[in-house]
């Protein structure tokens, strides 16, 4: 299973373990407000993380935490470019690049983006690379599930 | 971790209106109709899991609940479609009868909910009178469809789940001389959810959880001063072989503040005198008091019959 917290979309954390993923929130802000309302939910949610860390430690244990810090975000043709350096406590694990297309005009042309992406990188001898473009949910669309799934492959080691 | 500060009380169905009017009256708030679906989820009991994590540290296995809200047309049968929904509704419901049934919470947890459901009705604010009316009239036609599709073979389905709360709350703090119940909980949201058996029930599976029980409140509550909310509660066990409502006669009160910080003693020392004046302004007409703790004991070893 694997946790993703992203700090750009709202301190989201989505859970995944194989194929299956799930959202959770520990801000306040995003919770319905019909949860508060009724009294499901006291207003003050924590994190998945901190839940799995100290409830139910005893049925999981972390393994690995992976942490990017200062990272930059460009925007460049038409493309996002999010980059983080990714670090353990071991040590560097290598560099994250996270781009996306911003219109659809755009969406258009990026696999042809990522292609000269590509032709660069092998112009320049990297071929230590993954990249995933997967998508958990082929027939719907929930981008912050897909994310958190392309940022697992891309990091399975 | 969220301390709730809470006591509970109970009248007869007979005392309602007169209690409504007295709140409203101390409140200075109308009564709020509200309602909400809880499910009570145990470790999957085949695995071997030990009580003690990789610390060393000794964690008790401890129930989740998972709560979320309903629309109304899933709770009101024909007879009461056409009453205005407010307080007085819940003097309709006297008995175990209640239109919520196993195979539709079923469905709520496998995310198998009729297509018909509009997200809209479920997430919108209900503090609205307006808004709960409209509510109704769109549910009204949900509710045949709904039936229609419930009857359906239910085939796998990828559907992402709606947003619950997810709680796990402590037993309640010790010591003969407490005035008010101080539980703390932890709590987080789940969104929504993607991928190959994405259903509420899939995932909590995949946490190693299983379905233990579950109950549905339909109440109302006021929001009265320094955040302190009460609420007149209906609950029914919906179980396989049909529904129980462990209110029957009267209604449970439930009086509680939510206190953000555990470390907050300030707040939660002010707190407690405002619950404890709120049960000394209603001595002799309400008696409100503190549960037992082991009644609100959520650790699996204890308390088997939770109900």
């Amino acid at each position: 299973m694997y946790s993703i917290t992203f700090h750009h979309h709202a301190r989201q954390t989505v859970l995944i373990k194989d194929k299956s993923a799930m959202v959770t929130t520990a801000a306040a802000a995003d919770i319905p407000p019909a949860l508060v309302f009724n009294g499901s939910s006291t207003g003050v949610p924590e994190s998945i993380d901190s839940i799995l860390s100290s409830k139910l430690s005893n049925i999981w244990l972390q393994r690995q935490l992976i942490k990017g810090d200062a990272g930059e975000t460009l925007l460049m043709d038409g493309l996002t470019v999010r980059l983080v350096n990714l670090f353990s406590s071991t040590g560097f694990k290598g560099l994250l690049i996270e781009l996306q297309a911003g219109t659809s005009n755009e969406a258009a042309n990026f696999e042809a983006k990522i292609a000269d992406i590509e032709a660069h990188l092998s112009e320049i001898q990297v071929k230590d690379y993954k990249t995933s473009s997967d998508s958990l949910t082929p027939d719907s669309d929930n981008y912050i599930c897909d994310l958190a799934y392309q940022y697992v492959r891309a990091l399975e080691f | 971790m969220v301390q709730q500060l809470s006591l509970f009380g109970s009248i007869n169905d007979d005392d309602y209106d007169l209690l409504i009017s007295t709140l409203t009256t101390i409140s200075g708030n109308p009564p709020l109709l509200y309602n909400s679906l809880c499910t009570i989820w145990k470790p999957n009991p085949s695995y071997d899991v030990e009580n003690v994590n990789s610390r060393n540290q000794l964690v008790e296995p401890n129930r989740i609940k998972l709560s979320k809200e309903l629309p109304f047309a899933y709770l009101i049968d024909e007879t009461m479609a056409d009453k205005p929904l407010n307080f007085k509704i819940l003097k309709s419901f006297t008995n175990d009868e209640i239109s919520l049934d196993y195979s539709m919470t079923k469905n709520i947890l496998h995310d198998e909910v009729p297509q018909t459901n509009s997200n809209n009705s479920t997430t919108v604010g209900k503090k609205d009178g307006e808004n709960v009316k409209s509510d109704v009239k769109e549910g009204e036609n949900k509710d045949d469809e709904a039936d229609v599709d419930m009857d359906a073979t239910s085939t796998v389905s990828n559907k992402s789940c709606s947003s619950w709360s997810l709680q796990i709350s402590d037993i309640p703090a010790a010591g003969n001389n407490r005035s008010v119940s101080m539980q703390t909980i932890a709590e987080t949201i789940i969104l929504s959810s993607a991928g190959e058996n994405s259903s509420i029930t899939s995932l909590m599976n995949e946490l190693g959880y299983v379905f233990e029980f579950q109950y549905l409140t339909i109440g109302v509550k006021f929001f009265m001063k320094h955040g302190l909310i009460l609420e007149l509660q209906k609950i029914w066990q919906i179980e396989e072989n049909g529904n129980s409502q462990i209110t029957n006669g009267g209604f449970l009160i439930k009086a509680y503040i939510n206190v953000s910080r555990g470390t907050d003693i300030d707040r939660i020392n002010y707190t407690e005198t405002v619950l404890m004046s709120l049960k000394k302004e209603l001595q002799g007409y309400i008696d409100l008091s503190v549960p037992d703790r082991q009644s609100m004991d959520s650790r699996v070893a204890h308390g088997n019959n939770v109900i």
